[in-house]
């Protein structure tokens, strides 16, 4: 006879009992109350998870496995396979994250419905994690480029940009256990996601890689039970009012952060690494984060007394540029980078200007001026087009540049003795709520001010096998590449821009 | 330089299933059930996106592909959704309705 899943999961939960002879210690303090009775919407039950899971992984690693004789690493667009460098760089980080983020779950919220939820979501993250090191993997081994593959879990800790992405991802561990619940499962899960692992995978196709498209959609599948977790915490929470400002407070800190970082990376992965573009992410953005995690959600909250985050009308208006202004700093520095740059053509341009209406007189001739710095033999990088580098944040980490270099929303305020920059009212805000969770951060300036260029890079150990050939390019060609001996004839100086 | 563009509450829901053969016979089957559902296929996934609630009975999907189909193997194609998600015997189905809170 069939198994029935409502009744084995009622007697499942009935299998949980307190002991009499053991009194358990709260590991982690949280502020919020959580009330025992909830729903776990997914009914989770260990023996189908494992089931399910376990045919995930056939269905995905036998494409893998497949698309090796197919060829496939080969016939992706290069411009796009080079985004995969950075993105599998940062992405397994996220999802460690993830799954310790679970265990400060595990342990704060006294439900057993809840619990199962979370113990799958845990199995989850470290199934991802290997998921994406495979993929970067599959990169490696099979790409014609690999250099940069290689250095992701090391490069990633020290690079220019990525230190953004981790410092949002540790807002999934770094906290109150229930803050870090709603930041990962209620805005980064719920709302940011399907743009990642949705959005992007069909770009990843339309660019000849159905590897990402696999790997990606399998793993938004195990997201979908997440965002039913966080709805499940989520509602849990709003249960007693008292928890109302604070859930509040939180949605509108974790919102701002996910916006900054996700929306400025992902834009450019989409936008600049595409050479079949199927839209503009600021379309997709409107789509997936504000008809659907908006529209379909976060609003129909407001009866229950939540409103959409504080800072939407500042993410509303970051996004017709957030990831123009993030590309051009990232393509200015290009050589502290352990992936190629594919340069702007006049075609790439036109489409921008035709999506983003005023995209040209605003980044226009910086892309002009880039292609002409591509060879080495012209001996400039794009960064000398600018008086000095552009501030970062220290609350999210992000350059000071947005929404755009000339309307930059960026403050230098004196906090704790020191001048700091802030890119946006938002993340002075939050400084100002918790500075002692944001003073530590020593940031990429600070520890490279005064250094050649040629030295960063060399420290950063960004450099192919041969030992002087950067990993880096400005372009994709395989002649023409720059070596750090090009780099040291710069005489370029790395400057704190808060210092001089 | 803020223009709010502000977003009232809505009842659409939506469903995205990974291009697959169970993908592919549940689009055929929810296309017959449902007409007024909008469905698009993209170069990897199907979005299948309606008003109220979307739900894929998961045996009857079982007997159009000719094999048992159980709720969690469904849910091994099923990549993504907005809604409220909640899974049944039978079925998995995406909601407007904020379940939980607005149950009576």
């Amino acid at each position: 006879m069939a198994r029935n899943l409502i009744k084995a999961h009622d007697k499942i939960k009935g299998l949980e009992w307190t002991p009499t002879y053991f009194q358990p210690e709260a590991k982690y303090q949280t502020k919020f109350h959580i009330p025992k009775k909830t729903k776990d919407p997914f009914r989770h039950l260990i023996r189908d998870y494992m089931a399910m899971e376990a045919e995930k992984d056939d269905r995905q690693y036998g494409f893998l496995d497949g698309a090796v004789r197919m060829d496939n690493p080969n016939q992706i667009e290069p411009r796009f396979a080079e985004s995969m460098k950075a993105a599998m760089a940062i992405l397994p980080f996220a999802e460690y994250a993830a799954g310790k983020c679970q265990g400060m779950l595990i342990s704060t919220v006294d439900n057993e419905e809840l619990r199962n939820g979370y113990l799958a979501q845990m199995l989850d993250e470290a199934r991802h994690t290997q998921q994406e090191m495979f993929l970067g993997r599959y990169f490696m081994k099979h790409y014609a480029d690999p250099a940069g593959f290689d250095i992701g879990q090391k490069a990633f800790g020290s690079h220019f940009l990525a230190a953004a992405g981790r410092a949002f991802f540790e807002t999934f561990i770094a906290g109150d256990p229930i803050e870090c619940s709603i930041s990962l499962q209620v805005v980064g899960e719920t709302a940011f996601t399907n743009p990642l692992f949705v959005a992007f995978p069909n770009t990843a196709a339309a660019n000849g890689d159905h590897a990402t498209p696999t790997v990606f959609l399998s793993i938004q599948s195990d997201e979908a039970r997440h965002m039913a977790n966080g709805y499940a915490t989520l509602v849990t929470a709003l249960s007693e009012d008292r928890n109302l400002p604070l859930i509040q407070e939180a949605i509108d800190k974790y919102f701002w952060r996910g916006h900054m970082f996700i929306d400025a990376f992902l834009g450019t992965l989409t936008d600049y690494f595409s050479v079949n573009r199927i839209g503009a992410y600021k379309d997709m953005w409107q789509q997936w984060v504000m008809d659907d995690w908006i529209g379909s959600f976060i609003a129909r909250l407001e009866k229950f007394g939540l409103k959409p985050p504080r800072w939407l009308p500042q993410a509303q208006g970051n996004i017709p540029w957030i990831n123009h202004s993030a590309a051009m700093a990232a393509f200015a520095l290009w050589p502290i980078s352990f992936w190629r740059y594919d340069p702007m053509t006049e075609k790439d341009c036109a489409w921008f200007e035709k999506h983003y209406p005023g995209w040209y007189s605003h980044y226009g001739k910086f892309w002009e001026a880039y292609r002409l710095m591509t060879d080495p033999k012209q001996g400039q990088i794009p960064a000398q087009l600018f008086p000095s580098l552009p501030p970062l944040c220290q609350v999210c980490q992000m350059p000071c540049v947005f929404p755009r270099p000339d309307i930059s929303a960026m403050r230098i305020v004196d906090r704790a003795g020191k001048k700091r920059a802030f890119c946006s009212e938002a993340c002075e805000w939050m400084f100002d709520l918790e500075p002692q969770r944001y003073l530590g951060f020593t940031n990429w300036y600070e520890k490279f001010d005064g250094q050649d260029l040629a030295d960063v890079v060399t420290e950063l150990g960004y450099i192919r096998p041969d030992g002087k050939t950067l990993i880096a390019q400005p372009h994709l060609n395989q002649e023409n590449m720059w070596t750090i001996d090009d780099i040291r004839r710069l005489k370029y100086t790395v400057k704190d821009p808060l210092r001089s | 330089m803020t223009e709010e563009k502000k977003i009232a509450a809505r009842d659409t829901v939506g469903m995205i299933l990974m291009g697959s053969e169970e993908a592919d016979v549940a689009v055929e089957m929810l296309r017959e059930e449902r007409p007024d559902l909008r469905i698009t296929k993209t170069n990897c996934y199907w979005m299948i996106e309606g008003e109220g609630k979307i739900e894929v009975d998961v045996s009857v999907l079982g007997e159009r592909l000719g094999r048992e189909l159980d709720v969690p193997s469904f849910l091994v194609v099923m990549s993504s959704y907005y809604g409220r998600a909640q899974v049944n015997e039978h079925t998995f189905g995406v909601y407007s309705e904020m379940l939980q809170l607005e149950e009576k």
